[in-house]
């Protein structure tokens, strides 16, 4: 009920940018402008997906930046090699689903707080990542690397049916899928989840390496956009992303989260950022305004959530 | 004597009193749970506070500590009448409860958790360890306790953390303790090293309130006992002028009600077969015992004697190194999904923390325990799964305004309705059953005595673990007495009485044969 209200609030928030970008900015609602928007909103929007998942089963994941640049190099790597693009792009994939799972199984299996595992992760990786190719960045890729080949007008239509795809399919999962119904429960009372039958190592385990493979696609995806690939990408994605999907409205303590709110969170984020340079608004504004959002959004659940708890008491 | 209540302190002989209730009265939304209790602790005396589970001893305790208030009744602390009670009008007269777990931090020392009940905000802000140390030395060794201060709380036993607790209410000027169960975990070495403490206290004027399950213990420490029953006192005597067997029957002396109609069950074959397991983790041994179809089986005992650890043990949350034959099959259970698929049910004793997911709504926990037959290749059929909700939710007379509402919004008797919807969503050959009308009030309770007999009929085997000894005696076709992590005996229906299951539980079998056959 509350994510319903959660959810049109966002919404409108939405809908208030847009009406004022339709008024005072022109050439904001051109198809080229809008998908360069979509296309610099891709990353976020595909890794939240994950997160939203991750969060809501209870847990976080702040490795997603160094796991995007690591899938990035990777894939600039086999590609400048001479692996066919396809491949390469797998190949990222691979490697993203590989990290998701290594911190799922110390999380899971070991029972390890997320939060350190892949605080361990991110800066792992990412300085790992800075020793092993020097802060060079990947060139020489093969002329059909980028777009994958095609036109850059196909290249476009590919990703925006991708995230489309990856949407739906989330959001049909949460709601009609037995193992939707399990990540649910895992991050409502694990205790309770594990008593009705439900593995909840392995519904852990599974949003991580689904988490990192969702990571590596965008990594994929994105690196496609360009001639070269540089080796620090990603920094600050696991921050853009956690945000959107508390501005989505999820709870950060599991068991609440619906991917539409966090379509709507990574829209209402990344619209600001742009609507403020049609706007004429300096850049650096966006960020201040960006944590007003994120602190607006949280402060709206700070006070409902005693209210909430009073209700329990009484049900008890 | 009465015009004047703050002269009286001041005269030694006036009040000799540290604690007097008197017509105690309290009810919980219409349930009386104290009714006319009367009770008085002097200095230097150890008075014991006895009876079953529920039997209003900790109610009682909470009254005198402020938690709660009572609804009539007087009560005069240190001489003083106290009306308005709250924790720190009752700390500040000198009322400290020790529980059977001890609260310390186990990060810091001894010394700081002492200092840390100890000082109040206008301490300095510098600290003076020097004064902390000798200060917790001084506590300590006034107990009669050789615990260095400088050792960090979780190093220590369970006897000394209780003990450093005691220090920490003495310290803070405590004239009368409640002790609470205070050797339910502790061995009989840390026993003995508790009980020296005590008798120290005893010799300072300290007066204590010693609550416990284990009645040689009452004999050996307390002057006084006093036994509550339902929420009255039923008896208060000198310890030395009344035997085991006595305070045995006091507890429990009251009829079976005839509330629990039981029906009579053609009992088929045997669903559950256990012989002699064992569970090192959970410290269970020696357990053999059968349970057959259209039987209801009780597990009878003190909290912590085994019955959970054995059901955890069954449902395979703790697997346990046993030879389980479920319908004739021989099985080795380790987890949850594989006693589900193998057809047994568990009802965990908490359903706030275990049972039910309070966010999710009626139908998504109904089914989730069974969600094999509503979806097809992972794909949940929601038409179908609101049906079977819908089923069970008029079924089971759960009062809920539809099958989405959120399990949160119902009353605790309509919650529990739910959580048995879900197994028996499951079709279970096994149902286990821990502590299922616990905090439920008395109309569901009744309705769920007649699901579980319902289950019973339609051929499914029932383990009943239940505190509450007039359900076990009402409900079940025979009853296994727990007692130290194990079954000391199996009772069947006719020889199951209230006196012999206490003794039992209580680990004194001689009494109770004696008693049984006189």
């Amino acid at each position: 009920m509350t994510m319903q209200a959660r959810e049109f609030g966002v919404l409108a928030a939405n809908v208030a940018l847009l009406a004022i970008l339709a008024f005072c900015a022109h050439g904001y609602f051109t198809r080229g402008n809008l998908f360069d928007l979509f296309l610099s909103a891709m990353p976020v929007m595909i890794v939240a997906i994950g997160m939203t998942l991750i969060i809501l089963a209870g847990h976080i994941d702040i490795s997603v930046g160094s796991v995007f640049a690591l899938s990035s190099v990777v894939m600039g790597m086999c590609a400048a090699s001479g692996v066919p693009t396809i491949l390469s792009a797998f190949a990222a994939c691979g490697v993203g689903a590989f990290c998701g799972a290594f911190n799922g199984v110390l999380v899971a299996k070991l029972r390890m707080p997320s939060i350190v595992v892949t605080l361990a992760t991110m800066v792992a990786l990412r300085d790992g990542l800075r020793w092993k190719t020097q802060g060079a960045w990947v060139e020489g890729l093969p002329a059909r690397f980028q777009w994958f080949g095609m036109s850059s007008a196909s290249y476009n239509i590919l990703c925006f049916l991708i995230v489309v795809f990856l949407v739906a399919l989330s959001a049909f999962g949460l709601r009609y899928l037995r193992l939707g119904r399990a990540v649910f429960a895992t991050g409502s009372n694990e205790s309770a989840a594990r008593m009705a039958g439900i593995d909840t190592s392995k519904i852990v385990l599974g949003v991580f390496a689904l988490t990192g493979l969702f990571t590596g696609l965008a990594a994929a995806l994105n690196a496609a956009r360009f001639k070269q690939i540089p080796s620090n990408s990603g920094i600050g994605l696991e921050l853009k992303v956690i945000a959107a999907v508390a501005v989505g409205g999820a709870a950060i303590t599991g068991g609440s989260a619906s991917i539409t709110g966090t379509v709507l969170g990574v829209v209402l984020l990344n619209g600001i950022g742009s609507a403020l340079t049609y706007l004429g608004i300096s850049a650096y504004w966006e960020k201040a305004i960006q944590g007003g959002i994120i602190l607006i959004a949280v402060a709206i659940d700070a006070i409902k959530t005693p209210r909430r708890q009073g209700e329990n008491a009484v049900a008890a | 004597m009465m015009p004047n209540q703050f002269k009286a302190t001041w005269t030694p002989l006036a009040r000799p009193y540290l604690l007097r209730a008197v017509g105690i009265s309290k009810s919980f939304s219409g349930v009386r749970a104290l009714r006319d209790i009367s009770f008085d602790l002097r200095p230097g005396e150890v008075h014991a506070l006895i009876g079953e589970n529920g039997a209003g001893k900790s109610t009682f305790t909470k009254i005198v500590t402020g938690a709660i208030s009572a609804d009539s009744g007087t009560l005069e602390i240190a001489g003083q009448p106290v009306r308005n009670n709250n924790p720190n009008l009752a700390r500040s007269l000198g009322v400290s409860v020790i529980y059977q777990q001890p609260a310390l931090f186990p990060h810091l020392s001894v010394a700081e958790n002492i200092a840390l009940a100890l000082e109040d905000e206008r301490a300095s802000w510098l600290i003076d360890w020097k004064r902390r140390f000798t200060q917790a030395k001084e506590l300590t060794d006034r107990l009669g306790a050789l615990i260095d201060p400088q050792r960090t709380a979780g190093s220590l036993s369970m006897a000394e953390q209780q003990i450093v607790e005691i220090a920490k209410a003495i310290g803070s000027k405590a004239r009368m303790l409640f002790l609470d169960e205070p050797t339910a975990l502790l061995s009989d070495r840390e026993v003995d090293n508790l009980f020296r403490v005590v008798c120290q206290l005893r010799e300072q004027g300290v007066g204590m309130v010693y609550i416990s399950h284990r009645l040689e213990e009452i004999q050996r420490l307390a002057d006084r006992v006093t036994v509550l029953r339902d929420g009255s006192t039923i008896d208060c005597r000198e310890t030395k002028s009344i035997e085991r067997d006595e305070m045995i029957s006091l507890m429990v002396g009251r009829s079976v009600a005839s509330i629990f109609p039981k029906r009579s069950v053609p009992i088929r074959d045997t669903v559950l077969r256990v012989s002699n397991l064992g569970n090192r983790s959970m410290g269970l041994h020696n357990i053999s015992f059968s349970v057959r179809a259209g039987e209801i089986f009780g597990f009878s005992g003190l909290v912590g004697s085994g019955r959970t650890e054995l059901a955890k043990t069954l449902f395979g949350l703790t697997p346990g190194n046993a030879t389980i034959f479920i319908g004739g099959q021989a099985v080795h259970i380790t987890s949850p999904q594989q006693a589900i698929d193998l057809g047994i049910g568990y009802l965990p004793e908490d359903r706030r923390q275990h049972g039910l997911i309070m966010e999710m709504d009626l139908a998504s926990n109904i089914t989730m325990a069974s969600l094999d037959n509503v979806s097809r290749r992972g794909i949940i059929d929601r038409s179908e799964e609101q049906c079977v909700a819908e089923r069970y939710i008029s079924a089971l007379q759960v009062k809920t305004s539809s099958s989405s509402t959120p399990a949160m919004n119902l009353s605790g008797g309509n919650q529990q309705k739910v959580a048995l919807a879900r197994w028996m969503a499951t079709k279970p050959r096994l149902m286990i059953l821990d502590e299922p009308t616990q905090g439920v009030d008395v109309g569901s309770k009744a309705e769920i005595h007649s699901l579980i007999s319902q289950m019973a009929e339609d051929g499914v085997a029932i383990i009943l673990i239940s505190s509450e000894l007039p359900e076990i005696l009402g409900m079940c076709d025979r009853v296994a007495v727990f007692c130290e992590k194990t079954i000391v005996q199996i009772l069947d229906r006719k020889d199951a009485v209230q006196e012999k299951i206490m003794a039992l539980a209580f680990g004194h079998s001689a009494g109770t044969s004696k008693a049984g056959t006189i």
